[in-house]
């Protein structure tokens, strides 16, 4: 191997190495920019011919948000239960250890309220709901139902994925008060009758700390993080093309995905609010 | 000047023939209450010549027009439109698994609006008439999977049909039958047909399509050919047309 040959092979694989990082990030950023304009067409045709809840998409959207928030309910209370005597409770009980009363009440907000909560609810819905539209929508667009609609005239992103994006944002954010109700309550209720009956004014103060401004920011989390899930969840699922094998590999894909948009919306979220 | 034609094809060739394809181009037009039928040996690419007549295949040439409206770049609007006013099916189009036999009928037509005019119980109605007349015994409180091909079949022609298509347009349709049910089925075309229904239909069965069709579309990997009567096809002195008619399986039978 000649001098020359050897340099311009270790300048390829110099190139390929530092090229790398770039072309990762390009790709990523192409991929976010699909799904943004994805979404939006999706939600443009639903908003440019539907009321909110017309009826040629009222039944999926219900369909949806049954499956997403109601059927989830048990885990979701389950996990309430949980993060309630492990945080809420344990919290609340070290009170006088830990600082102030508004001490305990911001961190109970602001670890059950903001973070926790909606967090292991979008767990909960990536597990269930993303992975259940992935195997659905892959499935229809498999065994040709998809194109059986289109050739009807029926437009897929009004009828099957606009009604998936808002009934699981919907979803989630339902779910998240639920959760964040049952982990607050269970700790404070506990830590009542167990340590100090006096821990039940938490419920007041903790609602009267519940300010508009973290209203919003609990609200806007809650709904960015089921919009993001349901949209990667579709996405993928309308890449299905012609084999069976891609349903499981397009499941895996959306639930890496969702995890991933999950962790990065909550830190930057988390960044922008309280940095 | 109001085009009377539903669909009208000018010097038209499909853009996804799975071969080389280096004959002519077709010239075509269908009218209200006429039926033609795409004849051919297997492989000769019908599936793509009737999907691109529909406008759902784009083509390498020519135009096509549905009620006057050229199918390239359509509104969103215009393919709502011409999807309804030509329904198409193939021989294994899907229904919505999701749903029973009955929901299935219904689903497009409520998502078109057309409780609007009918309210949702006489859609009812209407959606089970349409499939008493086709089948009486569709067993329609199953979902798909749970039902024969050949009623999953008349299922989906009922859903189109219900969009009051002006043309069916159909791929292979008698795959899925048994002569009994065959038979059922054309009967039943046939009386649409003279209820004013345009028919363009892609088959196997050569004597049903020479007994049945008013224009007949003959294509091969080396061409296509329009014959504007039945009697036509039958005094062609192509050759090509002339082996294909008189092969045994495209006989008549007794």
């Amino acid at each position: 191997m000649s001098v020359t040959h050897l340099t311009s092979t270790l300048t390829d694989w110099a190139n390929t190495l530092t090229g790398w990082p770039g072309r990762k990030l390009i790709n990523n950023v192409l991929y976010v920019i699909n799904l943004v304009t994805f979404s939006s067409l999706a939600l443009r045709d639903w908003f440019s011919k539907n009321k909110v809840f017309d009826s040629r998409s009222y039944s999926t959207t219900v369909a949806q948000i049954i499956f997403t928030g109601v059927d989830a309910l048990p885990t979701i209370t389950f996990l309430g239960l949980a993060t309630g005597f492990i945080f809420t409770f344990r919290l609340i009980s070290i009170s006088n250890t830990l600082g102030s009363t508004d001490d305990i009440i911001n961190l109970l907000i602001t670890v059950i309220c903001l973070s926790a909560g909606p967090f292991l609810a979008a767990i909960i819905i990536i597990s269930r709901t993303g992975s259940a539209i992935v195997v659905d929508l892959g499935n229809m667009k498999l065994h040709g139902e998809i194109e059986a609609l289109e050739n009807m005239g029926i437009n897929i992103n009004d009828y099957i994925v606009a009604p998936r994006i808002i009934s699981t944002a919907i979803s989630q954010l339902a779910i998240t008060v639920y959760f964040t109700v049952i982990a607050l309550l269970s700790g404070i209720l506990i830590s009542a009758l167990f340590v100090n009956p006096a821990h039940f004014d938490f419920i007041f103060k903790i609602s009267d700390s519940f300010t508009p401004h973290l209203m919003s920011i609990f609200i806007i989390k809650n709904i960015i993080f089921g919009y993001v899930i349901a949209t990667v969840a579709c996405y993928n699922g309308l890449r299905v093309q012609g084999s069976a094998t891609e349903v499981p590999q397009r499941t895996t894909a959306s639930i890496v995905q969702s995890l991933s948009f999950v962790f990065v919306i909550d830190s930057l979220l988390t960044f922008a609010i309280f940095v | 000047m109001q085009n009377s034609n539903l669909i009208q094809c000018t010097q038209l060739i499909p853009q996804q023939l799975p071969f080389d394809y280096q004959g002519n181009a077709l010239d075509f037009e269908l009218g209200a209450g006429e039926v033609t039928s795409i004849i051919g040996p297997d492989y000769s690419g019908k599936g793509h010549w009737i999907r691109a007549i529909c406008g759902l295949e784009d083509q390498s040439s020519g135009d096509v027009s549905i009620k006057g409206i050229n199918t390239l770049n359509l509104s969103a609007k215009d393919w709502t439109m011409t999807r309804m006013k030509v329904a198409y099916l193939h021989e294994d189009t899907a229904l919505l698994s999701a749903a029973n036999g009955l929901s299935n009928v219904l689903a497009p037509a409520l998502y078109h609006h057309l409780d609007k005019n009918l309210n949702k119980q006489l859609l009812a109605e209407k959606a089970l008439d349409l499939l008493e007349e086709i089948d009486p015994e569709i067993n329609l409180d199953d979902l798909p999977a749970y039902i024969t091909k050949d009623h999953q079949y008349k299922i989906a022609v009922a859903r189109a049909l219900l969009l009051e298509p002006e043309v069916l347009a159909l791929n292979n349709p008698f795959a899925h039958f048994n002569s009994d049910s065959k038979h059922q089925f054309q009967t039943f075309l046939e009386k649409q047909v003279k209820k004013g229904l345009s028919l363009l239909i892609v088959t196997h069965d050569i004597p049903y399509a020479l007994k049945i069709s008013d224009k007949i579309i003959f294509a091969n990997q080396e061409s296509v050919h329009y014959f504007g009567s039945r009697q036509a096809v039958l005094n062609s002195d192509m050759p090509e047309v002339i082996e294909f008619i008189n092969r045994p399986e495209n006989q008549a039978r007794a």
